[in-house]
């Protein structure tokens, strides 16, 4: 048994050798799924695709939507080297991300004022932004001319959390 | 400029008989929401018009119901501030004249 010693620890090593490109070819496509980037498949299989300083810092930023398999923005107080919370409201405003949630409040004058969800999320989009960073509640404008309904509507949202907290029927003029 | 034909008068008539308790909050935050719905801001001056802005602001962030404003406690007002604020507007347009 002792002269198969050897054998078995090189027969191992050969083993272990041999799993390691399997292992960095998982976690490089753990890496390219999370940075949203495609590559072929030899090039998941590099051991140097680690991301670099700057792919990480703009990856902060972001957080990872398995329903749609891409990253969205993160929601949620982040302050980083270059980031702040009011980096990250932006973010969450210009990326892609899940749908808003509507508070009760909002809801109702939604439907007392009848505005759709529609109106409020071209208001996000497209309306001037008032932001105060010590409650996250940002104010966003759509004047009637810029509006595709011809509607004026003003939407107050907590831009930390996503959440629509109220809605203003501004008119149509 | 104190005429009670001035398109002012149209918020601030009641928003004094919510200040005397003779208007609910809920009808105050309706009657201000139909008159910018109606183009009031366009008849007023650019001062008090930045006035009635800011109120129907703060009238559309109170929730009367606690359990609502728990969604958003920093955000959504109750009563008391809600108060606060209509008082703020008044006294400002009774300074300038109305």
């Amino acid at each position: 048994m002792r002269r198969f010693l050897p054998l078995l620890t090189l027969l191992l090593g050969v083993t272990l050798l041999a799993a390691e490109p399997a292992s960095a070819a998982v976690a490089a496509q753990a890496e390219n799924r999370a940075s949203g980037s495609v590559t072929d498949p030899g090039h998941r299989i590099s051991t140097k695709a680690r991301l670099s300083a700057e792919a990480i810092r703009k990856n902060a930023a972001l957080a990872y939507d398995f329903a749609s398999d891409s990253p969205v923005a993160a929601r949620g107080g982040l302050k980083n080297g270059s980031g702040s919370i009011d980096d990250a409201a932006n973010a969450a405003r210009t990326q892609p991300h899940r749908p808003d949630t509507v508070s009760t409040h909002a809801q109702g004058r939604m439907e007392s004022r009848g505005i759709s969800y529609g109106s409020v999320q071209e208001a996000i989009r497209n309306g001037t932004r008032t932001f105060d960073p010590a409650t996250g509640k940002a104010v966003y404008d759509l004047p009637a001319s810029a509006s595709s309904t011809g509607r004026a509507v003003r939407v107050i949202r907590n831009d930390v959390t996503g959440n629509i907290v109220s809605v203003i029927d501004r008119g149509s003029r | 400029m104190t005429s009670p034909d001035s398109p002012i008068m149209r918020v601030v008539v009641p928003v004094r008989s919510y200040l005397e308790g003779q208007l609910p909050a809920p009808q105050l935050v309706r009657m201000v929401d139909d008159l910018v719905s109606d183009d009031l801001l366009s008849e007023l001056e650019p001062q008090v018009a930045t006035l009635v802005d800011e109120l129907q602001l703060a009238l559309a962030l109170y929730a009367p119901d606690k359990v609502s404003r728990r969604e958003e406690p920093r955000i959504l007002i109750g009563p008391f501030d809600l108060l606060t604020e209509v008082r703020k507007f008044d006294e400002r347009v009774r300074l300038m004249g109305y």
